[in-house]
């Protein structure tokens, strides 16, 4: 009976190749959008889920009454004999970014050395590899050991060309000069790389224990390890004992903090680590991209298309099941009961869903680098089957697929045999009511995505036309080195490097500074504030960077008051005559206008207890540093001429490649060592917007599979409308209708329908893209003749998309001779 | 055996009732070849409908052998129908999809027949109707005779009591149509009952007693003690 069934369903699949081929591309497209979007949707949702000891596992987290949030414990390590239930303490310390260098035993030059600069490295201790899971392919850890390192098997790669031989790497030795003092780190153990989906990153973990030893720390003393104690730059994590509770172990450790520090007014919460990559974002220095905002738009998304899928897939059965009403009612009158009916309708649909799921994987499968290449990711089809999102989102599809089918089923075999025989059988009010509203839901659909990609693309326009207050083009950024041999004659090197630099005829302008716009600042600062301030004012945040006196020219900023500061406002090491504000750190310290400010004195601390007192000597307008996303902060610029972080160049646009093996040359031959790395401005500014480029091409990619679907399933009710009206059409042709009435005919009745879906989207992308927008401090006002435009216009592109769609199948039954539909009938 | 008593159908629509059967009665007995004739919308179908249990008359009774059929619900109807009632349509009614064989083999599906009855009952049949050489062919690549002789062989395959036949050679050429008239005769003769509507009154020649309707209403009853010979 079932290989009947089968071959029957298949038959009729087959004699409807038309249908059948909307139906199958309709559900592909959807199934395609759906996996993609899933593919993102887990791979951030199923973050961390790898590790074997994650339901174990946790972030510590304080946060103070003010709401400021800190991730770091200076009794980190005192936890352990004094708190019940923790298997393992793993901490790292994260600023160890720096230069590594690898000088084989038998090379006699530095030219043989093997010589990178490294950003995602950390310190830690053994419990580390105790508590997190890595795969060893060499060694082991033993990072309780000082000058002792683990390393992956990419950096094991790059540095000693080992191959698949990691053991060659076990015992090698690389020097590492970061902020601490340079210090030579033996491999203990070579791990696999960490997967694309931890929140921890990393190539190299140094032991946290080697700088325990105050000469590896070079100037840095604030990073001494207290024994018991840790130091006061920790992330800390914890493996909790099995049957330990979180919450009863985390205010034991609030209380042990009470003990240590009575005047910290800390909570400490433990964070699971699986929730760190979607939960909420606190300021540590590790990646956390609060991307649950992304996994439930992604997961949103993903819905909607496939829901639009299938309500094609309804519409169009139902449809074009009504021609086979009289094969239905024929079944009946022979003795068919419903069940009998039922089951190869559900087959068919089985056999549909079947024939469109392997299209959606072939075309996965095709499409994922362009994919991955718009979101930069590294996905693929193992993540929706790896983690629970996956699979309640497969779930959604079987049940969708099955829905769908059971309605279309029971539709379609709910007909009476005497009506089809009778001949009178004509569409049911209220299937055609149920179609309609299908096709308002997913035209409303379209209209909002249409609209959502108009207002991102436009947003993103906004940002990268805004003026930011500065010039950023034609700026190059170059690295400042790590590795600077003070004892050269000629002084500083780094220095000597700008200086060669600004002989170079096609520099014209060059500045030092310790950070730059577009990436951040040097610290945050809390205690500034006027010397008749009131002690609240304390508690404010200003930015500091540190900068040359050539900064502001350099960027060509404005001040609006007084004028940048001189190389001799330097006092020597980290005292300062004069200062350079921007507004908002004006107003935020309450002078009533800039020219108020200049020549007045701020200060940090009290200055009779080894504090500073500035004078401000200027105002510069403010300028964005950071991208829109972020409001305009405070800043307060500290004067310093030895401020080589970068070096920002403003060079001229001729011999851009000569200019610049001009400058490698040179930075190779002063700052021997230190790799080069020029980067323009406005490039370091654009890729704070990297995720935002990338939700905008992922909308616009899925807006125009919605509208696709959408338009199939139109073009197909279209081809069914025309048909069941082939009388009508031909009667009003022979008393004289147009071609032209015809299709006007035709149309009007589904573009009422997207008159109603623009009605219903309106408002609701309105809403969505309003709550998207908040999310920067700079951007495009909704309500104003630019937001009744987006809306409009999308309305008008899918109306006119439909209105094609429609009248190219109208324009068939109107040029068809009107005799042909009469003797039809 | 079948005895319609005081038989009537309304159709009504908002503002119009039409009257489709007016208190109609007449005996059919087994075994008997019957022709209802009338001109358009003289209720024949109606009355055809309501015989084949496909609708229920609004009034009268409906004795179908022991069944009284005109207060069974619509599940009741069609499970006596599947059992007791083969279709012979018009415009033949085959199933597009379905081969000849799987056409013939439909009824037999629904009535829970073993596959080795159903193959051997189809085969039965096909020759029967000397469509076996056609069994594996789809409907549309058979003539307009053919194709109604496929339909006679799935209205008989279940060997029910008795055949209604709407308007069988309405959709056939004359060659084709008594080819049609002539399989139904020799189906009577081999003591299958056989009702037909039709509009030719050459073909209800054929009958063994021809039932006139207008208006709904049974005007005359012509018996003839021996029909046509096939």
């Amino acid at each position: 009976m079932l290989t009947n069934h089968l071959k029957i369903a298949f038959r009729a699949l087959w004699r409807r190749k038309f249908t059948t081929g909307l139906n199958v591309i309709g559900l592909a497209l959807g199934m395609t959008a759906f996996f993609f979007l899933m593919e993102f949707a887990s791979f951030h949702a199923g973050f961390d889920s790898f590790q074997a000891n994650a339901d174990r596992l946790f972030r510590i987290v304080g946060t103070t009454p003010e709401g400021s949030q800190d991730n770091v414990s200076p009794m980190m390590l005192a936890m352990r004999s004094q708190v019940h239930g923790i298997e393992a303490i793993p901490t790292f310390m994260t600023s160890a970014s720096g230069i590594v260098t690898y000088k084989p035993d038998n090379a006699s030059g530095a030219s043989q050395a093997v010589t990178f600069k490294e950003e995602d490295v950390a310190y830690s201790n053994n419990d580390v590899f105790k508590a997190f899971t890595f795969q060893f392919l060499a060694g082991n850890a033993d990072l309780d050991k000082p000058n002792t390192m683990v390393i992956t098997a990419s950096a094991a790669q790059k540095y000693f060309a080992c191959g698949e031989n990691y053991q060659r790497v076990i015992g090698k030795r690389l020097l590492v000069a970061n902020q601490f003092a340079p210090t030579e780190y033996a491999v203990t153990g070579v791990v696999r790389n960490l997967p694309e989906n931890s929140h921890l990153r990393g190539t190299m973990f140094f032991s946290l224990q080697t700088l325990a030893n105050p000469t590896n720390l070079g100037d840095n003393s604030w990073a001494r390890l207290v024994p018991d104690n840790g130091s006061a730059f920790l992330t800390g994590y914890l493996l909790l004992r099995d049957g330990t509770q979180a919450s009863s172990l985390a205010k034991q450790i609030s209380e042990l903090s009470k003990k240590v520090d009575p005047s910290a007014n800390i909570t400490w919460h433990l964070q699971p680590i699986r929730t760190i990559h979607t939960g909420n974002g606190f300021s540590d220095p590790l990646p956390n991209a609060a991307a649950l905002k992304y996994v439930v738009i992604a997961v949103s998304i993903a819905l909607f298309v496939l829901s639009l899928a299938w309500i094609n897939y309804i519409n169009l059965s139902t449809a074009f099941g009504l021609s086979r009403a009289r094969e239905i009612g024929v079944r009946k009158t022979i003795g068919a009961t419903r069940g009998h009916l039922v089951v190869p309708h559900l087959l068919e649909c089985a056999m549909l869903s079947v024939a469109a799921l392997l299209l959606a994987l072939t075309s996965v499968e095709l499409l994922q680098s362009y994919f991955n290449s718009l979101l930069g990711a590294e996905l693929h089809l193992g993540y929706v089957f790896q983690y629970g999102i996956g699979a309640y989102g497969i779930g959604a599809m079987l049940l969708g697929a099955i829905l769908s089918g059971s309605y279309v089923a029971l539709v379609l075999t709910g007909v009476k045999p005497i009506i089809v025989l009778r001949g009178n059988f004509t569409r049911s009010a209220n299937g055609r009511f149920v179609r309609k509203t299908l096709v308002i839901v997913q035209f409303a659909v379209s209209i909002a995505f249409i609209a959502g990609t108009l207002i991102i693309l436009r947003q993103l326009d906004f940002m990268s036309h805004r003026d930011l207050g500065m010039n950023l083009e034609q700026l190059l950024v170059i690295d400042g080195p790590q590795i600077v041999e003070n004892n050269s004659l000629s002084g500083n090197p780094a220095l000597v490097f700008k200086q060669e630099v600004e002989r170079l005829p096609f520099v014209k302008q060059v500045s030092g500074s310790q950070n730059i716009p577009g990436q951040g600042y040097n610290f945050s600062a809390q205690g500034i504030m006027r010397p008749s301030g009131h002690s609240d004012d304390a508690k404010q945040s200003y930015k500091i960077l540190q900068a040359d006196e050539n900064y502001f020219n350099t960027y060509q900023m404005t001040f609006d008051q007084g004028k940048g500061f001189q190389k001799s406002d330097n006092l020597g090491g980290f005292k300062f005559r004069s200062v350079v504000l921007n507004e908002a750190s004006v107003t935020q310290l309450g002078f009533k206008s800039s020219s108020d400010a200049v020549g007045q004195f701020i200060q940090w601390g009290n200055p009779s207890e080894k504090g500073q007192r500035w004078q401000i000597c200027g105002v510069v307008k403010n300028y964005h540093h950071k991208s829109l996303h972020d409001a305009i902060e405070p800043i307060i610029f500290l004067p310093s001429a030895a401020a080589t972080g970068y070096f920002s160049l403003r060079v001229t646009i001729e011999n851009v490649q000569a200019n610049m093996a001009v400058l490698e040359a040179l930075y190779k031959k002063i700052l021997p060592g230190n790799p080069f790395t020029a980067r323009f401005a406005d490039d370091i500014f654009q890729k704070q917007y990297e995720n935002d480029v990338r939700i905008g091409n992922l909308f616009a990619v899925f807006s125009i599979m919605a509208i696709v679907i959408a338009c199939l399933g139109l073009f197909g009710l279209t081809a069914f409308a025309a048909e069941s009206r082939r009388k009508e059409i031909g009667v009003r042709k022979v008393l004289g209708a147009t071609d032209a009435s015809i299709i006007a005919l035709l149309s009007t009745e589904f573009l009422k329908l997207v008159a109603i879906a623009f009605v219903i989207a309106c408002p609701t992308a309105f809403w969505l893209m309003s709550v998207w927008l908040e999310d920067f401090a700079y951007h495009v006002e909704l309500r104003s003749g630019f937001g009744v435009l987006v809306f409009i216009s999308s309305g008008i592109i899918a109306a006119l998309i439909a209105f094609i769609t429609i009248a190219a199948q109208a324009r068939k039954t109107a040029q068809a001779n009107a005799i042909e539909s009469l003797r039809y009938e | 055996m079948i005895k319609l008593r005081g038989i009537q159908k309304f159709y009504r629509t908002d503002e119009v009732e039409t009257t489709a059967l007016n208190g109609v009665s007449f005996d059919i007995q087994n075994g008997e070849f019957v022709a209802i004739m009338g001109p358009s919308g003289c209720g024949k179908s109606t009355l055809l409908n309501i015989l084949g249990m496909l609708d229920n008359p609004d009034s009268g009774e409906y004795h179908f052998y022991e069944h009284e059929v005109a207060s069974y619900t619509e599940r009741q109807r069609a499970e006596l129908r599947k059992k007791s009632i083969g279709f012979v349509f018009q415009s033949f009614n085959l199933i597009d999809e379905l081969t000849v064989y799987e056409n013939v083999e439909l009824p037999l599906l629904y009535l829970g027949f073993d596959a080795a009855y159903r193959k051997q009952r189809v085969h039965e049949v096909l020759e029967q109707m000397q469509m076996m050489h056609r069994r594996n062919h789809f409907p549309q690549q058979l003539s307009g005779g053919q194709q109604q002789r496929v339909a006679v062989s799935r209205a008989i395959v279940g060997k029910p009591l008795v055949i209604f036949a709407d308007e069988p050679t309405g959709n056939l050429d004359s060659k084709n149509g008594s080819e049609v008239i002539n399989l139904l005769t020799e189906l009577n003769k081999s003591g299958s009952t056989v009702v037909m509507v039709t509009h030719t009154p050459e073909f209800a020649e054929y009958a063994s007693r021809t039932i006139h309707l207008f208006d709904g209403q049974v005007v005359t009853e012509n018996f003839k003690s021996t029909a046509k010979a096939a």
